[in-house]
């Protein structure tokens, strides 16, 4: 589904109304080029599971792991200095238990997974309006709908 | 019987012991004020239904040594061990403080001072002639070796794998090894990943730091390691290496907070953090604006950012403008031709409307954003844009809003000092603008040199030295990693 | 007196007394590994009643495992010998399992996550088919062995290592053995778009 977002609180709104349709062991993938609202989509997404701590950009730490009150882990990735799944391997996240959010997902990423919800902002306007499109790739989302609309 | 810390109102019944104790050679009433307040100097005060005893310990951070300035217990309340009471407080004290002596003067024919002061370990060293007037009672200087802990720390919470032993505040050894040096390598096999290069340079890292310092592992009184904030699989490398050398010869390990490391690694320069301070944490992984009023009691966060750490804003502004990694010192490089005020980028965080949730965070997002935005208009348009413009501006952004902000915190919470630490703290434009408005604001500024201001296990050290000083308990050995953590957990378990 | 620690599955440590197995602990968690290896550790040293000083011998598994875990028993072990001034002996999970089997072909197999398997072939207990990553698919064509669980711990580590030691072998590498090597092209620039 596409949809069109004006304002980061609206990105952060989306990312909130996202969460209601994650599990643990659930991959959600985030693409979009630099400042287009990945981190921004995170911080709804964790706040709609109720994360402790502040949702931070990962680049340089690579994955931060965040508690949830009284729910699964949310972890989030940035695989913006990750050269392989090697790496993403390397970090040996508990993917079973946690909800994992990864921005700059790339190519290597399909050769280990499934299943996982392809979050995809465009923030080519010139207006600064975002257009989001997001489609669930695998069995985990073979007939699932998320209505989330404007 | 209570100890309590001297007032100036306490100084009247000082004055009053003083007097009946010393006679003409009492101090005055002014001496007894300005002592009280003097903020090198420490008074205690016995109280059993009034001031019965005093002391008071004058300490010099930066010489590791300390002075009794005094011990009077009053006539009537002798005899009741207050002197030893006293005395214990003041080597206490001077213990915490980082001294590593502590010297005093006696009168000569004061053989029950002198007596105490032996059980104690404190000998003879200088004789000073008719020193007290006008009686012309020689003076006996003695002094007492300050047995400060010897810790050893650990960090490995992103990038870098640090090993820094300390005794009390005094630095004596800080290795690290950085896996970013392996970063621009080509070719042959590179552990380019974080946990695997932390595994691999923990020994040869820990070597060097016990080479350096001069000592065995078995010198060390205890170990302390940064359980957090940081990546996960970096942390428990560290971590395992910490429980297997606290288990080797059942040492003490204390798992701390990796943030207030940052301000752990001042008292190392200085041999004492003046507090409380504000201290700006700025690196790749952090930006965090800390209110420290006790260093391992009272560490509060005004503010962080929300989104990219400023470290990684210029990095990824490196990206936008074609520069190589690393980041920092790349735009550093082309900036110093650039001109400052060529574009004005946005300071994020700083309009009214975000005073009251962000007063204190940052934001680089929008500035990271804003100057793609710039380049890629430009590019458009066909147009030249000079890079030295646009990276002097991306930086003088960075630096106004750092710097605005963290002086806005000193101001607000009226504490004219401002530490900074973290990896960004290399960036002079930073160092300089700091001074700067430090300069004008009235503001202390103090910024560790570099080795201890980047990711280090001297400054892990350091929180370990304190909490060992004060007399903390260890930690249970069943602590894990934590990637996140709040600054006001200190020690983490 | 050796120790014996593995952090390729669970969390363990293990204690023995010349041949004889005196302590031995394990943790289960599959992500405890740092919580748990000083207490293990701890455990097993004082249900031997010995302290650490006592040590002559210490032995770390290799993996192949995953790796976050498999570092915090590597580094807790080689950082122990170090301060004890013992060289420490590493060995590869895979054959202390191997070991286990006195007759017949085995394949030990462990999981190594993305559908894919660490094996090594034995027979008779000596290793025929050095350890790899092989997929489903491979792993169903080696026919001419018995598949066993390469699943391991402290006990099978500290045995291998006596038995290994008693032979003669080389076990000073203690690095850990991933199997699947970094990639040794240098990191592509990375796009700007994600």
């Amino acid at each position: 589904m596409k949809l069109t977002v004006e304002t980061p609180e609206q990105m952060e709104s989306l990312g909130l109304k996202l969460s209601g349709y994650l599990r643990p062991g659930d991959l959600v993938l985030l693409s979009g080029e630099l400042g287009a609202g990945k981190t921004t989509l995170t911080r709804g997404i964790g706040e709609g599971l109720g994360a402790i701590g502040t949702i931070q950009s990962p680049t340089f730490v690579l994955a931060r792991t965040h508690k949830t009150s009284g729910g699964p882990k949310l972890v989030h990735v940035d695989a913006y200095r990750l050269a392989s799944a090697l790496e993403l391997d390397d970090l040996d996240i508990d993917f079973e238990n946690s909800i994992v959010i990864v921005e700059w997902a790339r190519d290597f990423l399909d050769e280990v997974f499934e299943s996982w919800l392809l979050v995809e902002i465009d923030r080519s306007d010139a207006n600064d309006v975002r257009v989001v499109e997001i489609s669930g790739v695998g069995p985990r989302w073979q007939g699932v709908e998320i209505a989330v609309s404007d | 019987m209570e100890l309590k810390l001297l007032m100036a109102a306490d100084a009247a019944a000082v004055i009053q012991i003083e007097q009946d104790l010393f006679g003409s050679e009492a101090w005055a009433e002014r001496t007894v004020l300005s002592e009280i307040e003097n903020p090198f100097t420490h008074y205690i005060g016995i109280f059993d239904g009034g001031l019965v005893g005093y002391a008071g310990l004058n300490s010099v951070p930066a010489s590791f040594s300390a002075d009794i300035q005094t011990i009077a217990v009053a006539a009537g309340s002798q005899g009741k061990g207050y002197g030893k009471l006293l005395l214990e407080w003041l080597m206490d004290t001077a213990l915490q403080l980082g001294a590593e002596q502590v010297v005093l003067e006696v009168r000569a024919d004061n053989d029950r001072a002198v007596g105490l002061y032996n059980k104690f370990g404190f000998e003879q060293i200088d004789l000073r002639k008719r020193y007290y007037q006008p009686s012309g009672v020689d003076a006996l200087v003695m002094r007492a070796k300050v047995n400060q802990p010897v810790v050893l720390g650990i960090e490995s919470t992103c990038d870098e794998t640090g090993v820094g032993i300390v005794r009390g505040n005094r630095l004596l050894a800080n290795a690290l090894h950085s896996s970013m040096d392996e970063h621009a390598k080509f070719g042959g096999v590179v552990p380019e990943v974080a946990a695997r290069a932390h595994l691999e340079a923990f020994e040869p890292t820990l070597k060097k730091a016990l080479d350096e310092a001069g000592i065995t592992i078995e010198e060390v009184d205890a170990i302390a390691v940064a359980n957090g904030p940081g990546l996960a699989g970096a942390l428990m490398v560290g971590i395992g290496a910490a429980k297997g050398l606290s288990l080797a010869h059942n040492k003490p390990l204390y798992a701390v907070n990796h943030l207030v490391g940052h301000v752990g690694a001042d008292v190392l320069e200085r041999g004492t953090v003046s507090l409380p301070t504000i201290a700006l944490l700025v690196s790749g992984g952090h930006t965090s604006l800390l209110l420290v009023r006790d260093l391992l009691e009272d560490v509060e966060l005004l503010g962080e950012t929300i989104d990219d750490a400023a470290g990684e804003a210029f990095d990824k502004v490196a990206r936008v403008l074609g520069l190589p990694y690393p980041g920092g010192p790349q735009i550093d490089a082309i900036a110093a031709t650039g001109n400052p005020k060529a574009v004005r980028f946005p300071r994020g965080l700083s309009l009214p409307k975000d005073m009251e949730k962000h007063r204190f965070d940052f934001s680089f997002s929008g500035l990271k954003t804003a100057v793609a935005r710039h380049v890629e208009k430009a590019e458009i348009l066909g147009e030249e844009i000079s890079k030295p413009d646009v990276a002097a501006s991306f930086r003088e952004a960075v630096v106004d809003v750092l710097l605005t902000k963290a002086i806005a915190a000193c101001q607000m919470y009226d504490v004219p000092r401002l530490l900074l630490g973290g990896g960004v703290v290399a960036n002079a434009r930073l160092r300089q603008v700091a001074t700067e408005r430090c300069r004008e604001a009235g503001i202390e500024l103090r910024i560790p040199k570099f080795s201890l201001c980047t990711d280090n296990g001297a400054m892990i050290a350091s929180i370990g030295a304190q909490l060992v000083m004060k007399g903390k308990a260890p930690s249970s050995i069943g602590f894990g990693a934590e990637s996140t953590l709040d600054v006001t957990q200190v020690q983490t378990h | 007196m050796l120790l014996a620690i593995d952090t390729s599955a669970g969390t363990s440590a293990a204690v023995f007394r010349g041949e004889k197995l005196v302590a031995f602990e394990l943790y289960d968690d599959p992500f405890g590994h740092a919580e748990n290896i000083g207490l293990a550790i701890q455990k097993v040293l004082a249900t031997a009643g010995i302290s650490a000083r006592e040590l002559t011998q210490l032995a770390v598994g290799r993996g192949p495992a995953p790796y976050t875990g498999l570092r915090v028993g590597i580094a807790a072990g080689t950082s122990l010998a170090a301060a004890l001034g013992i060289r420490p002996i590493g060995v590869i999970t895979l054959d202390a399992v191997g070991l286990q089997y006195a007759t017949g072909r085995v394949l030990v197999v462990a999981d190594a996550k993305r559908k894919e398997f660490f094996a090594a072939g034995f027979d008779a207990g000596q290793q025929v088919l050095p350890p790899s990553v092989l997929s489903a698919v491979e792993l169903a064509e080696k026919t001419d062995f018995e598949h066993v669980s390469g699943v391991c711990d402290a006990r099978l580590v500290g045995q291998y290592a006596l038995h290994a030691l008693a032979k003669g072998d080389d076990l000073s590498d203690v690095s850990a053995l991933y199997l699947r090597s970094p990639d040794v092209t240098p990191s592509p620039g990375k796009k700007v778009t994600g």
